[in-house]
């Protein structure tokens, strides 16, 4: 018995697994954590869980049947993506998008960004433990969804931004409903900041983890709210600005420190801002000519209408939903845009009606490999305010 | 944006100025074994500071290309805030920039789970995306979209199993050609 006993020796890490199912795991990565005591040692994230081979599929669909899958990539910022793949397509087909639609893709884009941040900010708060503002918030996201819904049919994948412009016209109303939106949402702004800006617990949770200096940010590959959290103002809707961007006029808000709490800071920030230019672009759309500015492009679905009338238009349109359109072969763009999680890029490389490849790259996934340097030298209940403050969603990373 | 690339493009010339087969704007294609050397200066010259942005690999098999793969390495300059792209191309390996840029880690490592393209010297070359025990490099333009096997959870063994794929009906790709499509080209 003594013997048994004797061959003991004193094991000091241990090696844990977190997820894939843990509910702060936001949804399916898997964690292995070595631990000293509670103390992160080495974090390794396994993802993969939720790959469902996005670019390879596009590869067998025409273009237009492709987008749909960006909306399933980050699916709470479904739009933004949308529009990334919109724009690398119009810049291979030489589509230029008239201003009517480029300032109602701004305004859904905003909105867009303002249902990611409430996700961000309020589930992150959901993590480390404040319920409330998780239930204000989604009840504000519901009603942005509600604007997805009415103008696209579909409350999350709205396949509504496509190379062109838009897929269909504002529905009558929207906008001064839009407008009674943003007057009421600054209000719930402030609550949401009152409960958790100067909240003792949140800040002890929050400030001086997960700190990332700026050469680190740009080493990883950092892009969106996670490398202005680190203090570069890097905002692509600004310094390489696409749609009517240059129009609007916003800042960049940057951290000071790069820790978690600046990335919170800056996310509410952001959605203030957010909101100052879904105002502007309501203000824009109701002075735009709508007649003048509505141009009926080929991809669009307003081809439908025509089909009606005229045996032309209808063969135009059937062979349009069935082979898709066809564009000039090899060539190849790479579009940028600033999603709400940071850069999103698009690679197309085109053949006739079909891409041939498709590479998304997906900010998230640079965040979640920068996990274990982040988590290094935390407690384990830090890794999930890391976590959270990487804002990630595995329909993207994954792919 | 023109202005800042020529002063980009003379100050590569000025360096290395057999390194660059051919040179435009923001594309340049390198010879694989001369990739390191280029991505070192460009990272570490003060004048640009690229960082790795992105890494992008396409499987060239049924475009009769020699090389099968191109692998794209997409720069940022933070500084000049230009974007630079490295194409090189290669049929089986490459030479590992981990110690360059960190975000390369996992971008190495997708590639070679997705295309098998090997990395010398890269620091974690596991599979990322796809499953564990999985074989294939899926993103191969010769790997079928279907896969070969397929997973379903057997009540008997209690746990997952993989079988090989059994459809009902075979994966159906049409592929049009009319005698409309040049009239269609946009």
């Amino acid at each position: 018995m003594d013997k048994k006993y004797t061959n003991i020796t004193e094991v000091k890490n241990f090696t844990m697994n977190f997820g894939p199912q843990h509910p702060a795991a936001h949804g399916v990565l898997r964690l292995i954590l070595e631990l000293d005591g509670e103390v992160v040692q080495y974090a390794d994230p396994h993802i993969g869980l939720l790959h469902r081979g996005t670019e390879k599929l596009m590869e067998l669909k025409t273009y237009k049947q492709a987008l749909p899958y960006m909306d399933r990539l980050d699916y709470v910022s479904m739009m933004a993506y949308e529009h990334t793949y919109s724009l690398a397509l119009e810049k291979l087909m030489n589509i230029l998008v008239d201003d009517y639609s480029k300032t109602v893709r701004v305004l859904f884009l905003e909105i867009t960004r303002l249902l990611n941040h409430l996700m961000a900010v309020t589930t992150h708060a959901l993590d480390v433990g404040a319920l409330t503002p998780f239930l204000w918030g989604f009840e504000e996201r519901e009603k942005l969804m509600e604007f997805y819904e009415r103008v696209s049919g579909a409350r999350m994948h709205a396949a509504y931004i496509k190379p062109g412009g838009v897929a269909y016209d504002l529905p009558e109303g929207l906008l001064n409903d839009i407008e009674i939106f943003t007057e009421n949402f600054n209000f719930r702004l402030n609550e949401i900041e009152e409960m958790l800006t100067n909240n003792r617990i949140w800040r002890q949770r929050l400030v001086d983890v997960g700190i990332v200096s700026l050469e680190k940010a740009k080493d990883y590959g950092f892009s969106g709210p996670m490398l202005r959290g680190s203090g570069l103002a890097w905002d692509l809707r600004v310094v390489q600005p696409y749609d009517d961007y240059n129009d609007y006029e916003f800042g960049i808000p940057i951290g000071l420190k790069g820790d978690c709490f600046d990335r919170y800071l800056i996310r509410v920030e952001e959605m203030r801002q957010s909101l100052n230019i879904i105002k502007l672009a309501v203000s824009k759309l109701d002075s735009l000519d709508k007649k003048d500015n509505k141009k009926l492009l080929k991809t669009n679905e307003n081809l439908r209408a025509f089909s009606k009338y005229n045996m032309e238009a209808l063969i135009d349109h059937f062979k349009l939903f069935t082979e898709g359109f066809v564009v000039q072969q090899n060539k190849e763009h790479y579009a940028l845009t600033e999603a709400p999680k940071g850069e999103f890029g698009v690679y197309l490389k085109t053949k006739k009606n079909k891409p041939y490849r498709v590479r998304l790259r997906a900010p998230g996934f640079f965040h979640l490999a920068a996990l274990d340097f982040m988590a290094q030298g935390h407690m384990i209940a830090d890794v999930v305010t890391i976590i959270g403050t990487q804002d990630i969603v595995f329909g993207e990373i994954d792919r | 944006m023109a202005e800042r690339s020529i002063r980009l493009e003379l100050s590569f010339i000025k360096l290395y100025p057999k390194l660059i087969n051919s040179a435009s704007a923001d594309l340049l294609v390198v010879d694989n074994d001369k990739t390191l050397d280029l991505l070192f200066i460009l990272k570490k010259s003060i004048l640009h500071k690229f960082y790795l942005n992105d890494m992008i690999a396409t499987d060239l098999l049924l475009l009769k290309n020699k090389k099968r793969f191109e692998v794209r390495y997409s720069l940022i300059s933070y500084i000049l805030n230009y974007r630079l792209t490295i194409k090189t191309l290669t049929n089986s390996k490459l030479n590992s920039v981990n110690n360059l840029f960190k975000s390369s880690i996992w971008l190495e490592r997708e590639i070679w789970d997705l295309f098998g393209v090997f990395f010398l010297n890269a620091f974690d070359l596991r599979r990322i995306l796809t499953d564990y025990g999985f074989n294939g490099h899926p993103f191969r333009k010769d790997f079928p979209v279907t896969g070969y096997y397929e997973l379903r959870y057997s009540e008997k063994k209690k746990r997952v199993i993989s079988l090989p794929v059994n459809f009902q009906q075979e994966l159906r790709v049409f592929s049009i050609s009319s005698p409309w499509t040049k009239n269609t080209q946009i």
